[in-house]
């Protein structure tokens, strides 16, 4: 390993793992995880399709889960970049192999909800699969620039609200359906937008919401372009977001469709249509 | 190479880019009405790690209420903000860095350079103002780049919406907002705040060609029309940057652009 490198896992640890809300699930999963058919995981890590997921306490562990798949996610991307050790250290390989390992846990993002990168992360230290990681300095750049759009992406509470509609919840009574209406209406969108009443601040962060994702898509975008060469890292940084552009992408193409017909500034808006070419997953 | 953006555990509107061989200067941006610490700059972060001028540079990106709050108020926080960076700079930084790039003990910034946006241009002139008159030391470490700078008037109602969206179409909105700020009055041409500015940094800075006080270049858009692009007295005279407008006159899309190029030649 060398000296950077070092660096580059303390630093995404820090990053990714103590500073976000992961503690909890390393907690829950230090107290349940010897037991591969645990009931209060395999309850917490349930299809909300199952039971309801309502309980705030419930929905906080389950966030803290996906952080911990999150930060796992990151350093699957990080060793295609090459920007951090590969193999990794052992404790952190003994760690992340238990976590992925346990039933509950591989279910909840293998089955339920799937992510790829933990999958291959699992896999990867398993000693089924190997990959390259890329040598070009290059490659540890777009992976930074990655980072650095993530982290914007990930503590914008706005995205979040917009987010949270697009997946068909309300928040403050409101829906999508309000978020459509506005739109149409420049004038109520001018004023919701600057002059807020108490009632409408949902809808207000579910509207600054929509126009930040559109520009985090065009971000995004930029991104993978110049990641062209580096195929893997590209479609690792891609699926890194999948669930918005492959899982429930028609859903998100057809919102965003609406959004920019519904808008009468529809020049702006409908840059949204553009969006349509990001539910194509580039190759791996 | 500089490390990923974070947030300084000191200030969290505001980010970091930390340079991984530092050489103990910074470069901190200040973004303007209804701005935000990063998007303002966009792509900065991105190209200015990758020039040689800028491989040792920490990036700082200052983050304030930037669409409500007071000018001299946001003068007077961005001034706390230089005060504790110029005294406390180790303790800053390696607050945010792993344990193996900690900077090593007595690190602390030599020189600053301030770049400033639209409205963060007055507001980085009142605090450096305020720190001339305070006689802080560090003062005469600073220097400024300004970029579309508010310093003789704005019209701030026309960039409400557009800055809180990010798309310009917004802009055709405007007329229909009721929109209440302080700024729009102390950004107005003839704003008391700007004439006071410009009384007293004149009586400061008497008759030198050189000074902190007074902007190291000055970019203005060429399609301009929030803010008024008459030049603040003493101030270099300013640089049209082509094809740009207010808001893309500080977003360099490649490195050859003369939003990039301006703050290398300063570094």
């Amino acid at each position: 390993m060398t000296p950077d490198e070092v660096i580059n896992l303390q630093d995404i640890e820090r990053l990714f793992l103590y500073d976000q809300p992961t503690s909890e699930a390393v907690e829950i999963f230090n107290e349940h995880g010897s037991d591969p058919r645990s009931l209060f995981l395999h309850d917490l890590l349930r299809w909300h399709g199952s039971v309801a997921i309502s309980n705030p306490a419930e929905i906080r562990k389950r966030k803290s889960f996906d952080c911990l798949l999150n930060f796992y996610s990151i350093v699957e991307i990080g060793l295609y970049a090459g920007y951090l050790p590969d193999p990794l250290p052992d404790d952190l390989r003994a760690t992340a192999l238990n976590h992925r390992s346990h039933p509950a846990v591989s279910n909840f993002y293998e089955r339920y909800y799937p992510q790829f990168l933990p999958y291959l992360l699992r896999r990867r230290l398993n000693g089924e699969i190997t990959s390259t990681a890329s040598s070009d300095a290059n490659a540890g750049r777009l992976f930074v620039d990655f980072l650095n759009l993530t982290t914007a992406y990930s503590r914008d509470a706005n995205i979040r609200t917009f987010e949270w509609l697009l997946d068909g919840g309300s928040r403050g009574g409101i829906g999508l359906k309000n978020l459509i209406t506005l739109l149409g209406d420049p004038e109520e969108l001018a004023r919701v937008l600057l002059e807020p009443r108490r009632y409408e601040l949902d809808l207000n962060g579910a509207t600054r919401g929509f126009y930040g994702f559109l520009a985090f898509c065009a971000d995004l975008r930029d991104v993978l372009d110049r990641a062209r060469e580096f195929f893997l890292l590209r479609a690792a940084m891609w699926h890194y977001y999948a669930y918005w552009f492959e899982i429930i992408g028609a859903r998100v193409a057809h919102t965003l469709r609406t959004l920019s017909g519904a808008s009468r500034i529809g020049k702006v808006l409908r840059i949204a249509a553009k969006y349509n070419r990001w539910f194509h997953q580039p190759q791996m | 190479m500089h490390f990923p953006e974070r947030s300084l555990a000191t200030d969290k509107l505001s980010r970091a880019i930390l340079a991984r061989n530092p050489n103990g200067k910074a470069v901190v941006f200040i973004h303007g009405f209804g701005g935000n610490a990063l998007s303002t700059w966009s792509k900065f972060d991105s190209l200015l790690p990758d020039e040689i001028q800028g491989e040792g540079h920490d990036l700082l990106f200052y983050g304030y209420d930037g669409l409500r709050s007071d000018m001299v108020s946001s003068a007077t926080l961005f001034l706390q903000f230089l005060d504790e960076l110029f005294s406390r700079g180790e303790e800053i930084v390696n607050s945010v860095l792993p344990p193996a790039a900690q900077r090593p003990s007595g690190f602390a910034f030599s020189e600053i350079l301030i770049a400033a946006h639209s409205l963060g241009a007055p507001v980085a002139r009142w605090a450096l103002l305020m720190a001339h008159d305070q006689q802080r030391k560090w003062v005469s470490r600073t220097q400024m780049v300004l970029f579309a700078p508010a310093h003789r008037g704005a019209n701030v109602v026309k960039i409400a919406l557009l800055s809180v969206t990010g798309f310009r179409a917004m802009q055709v909105l405007a007329g229909f907002a009721r929109f209440h700020s302080p700024l729009i009055d102390q950004l107005a041409p003839d704003s008391l705040y700007l004439k006071e500015l410009q009384a007293r940094v004149s009586a400061a800075v008497g008759n030198a060609t050189s000074h902190y006080l007074l902007a190291k270049a000055v970019l203005i858009a060429q399609r301009e029309h929030v803010v008024i692009n008459l030049p603040f007295p003493g101030d270099p005279y300013p640089i049209a940057v082509p094809d740009s407008d207010h808001f893309s006159v500080c977003k360099p899309q490649s490195p050859t652009d003369s939003p990039l190029r301006r703050i290398c030649d300063l570094l």
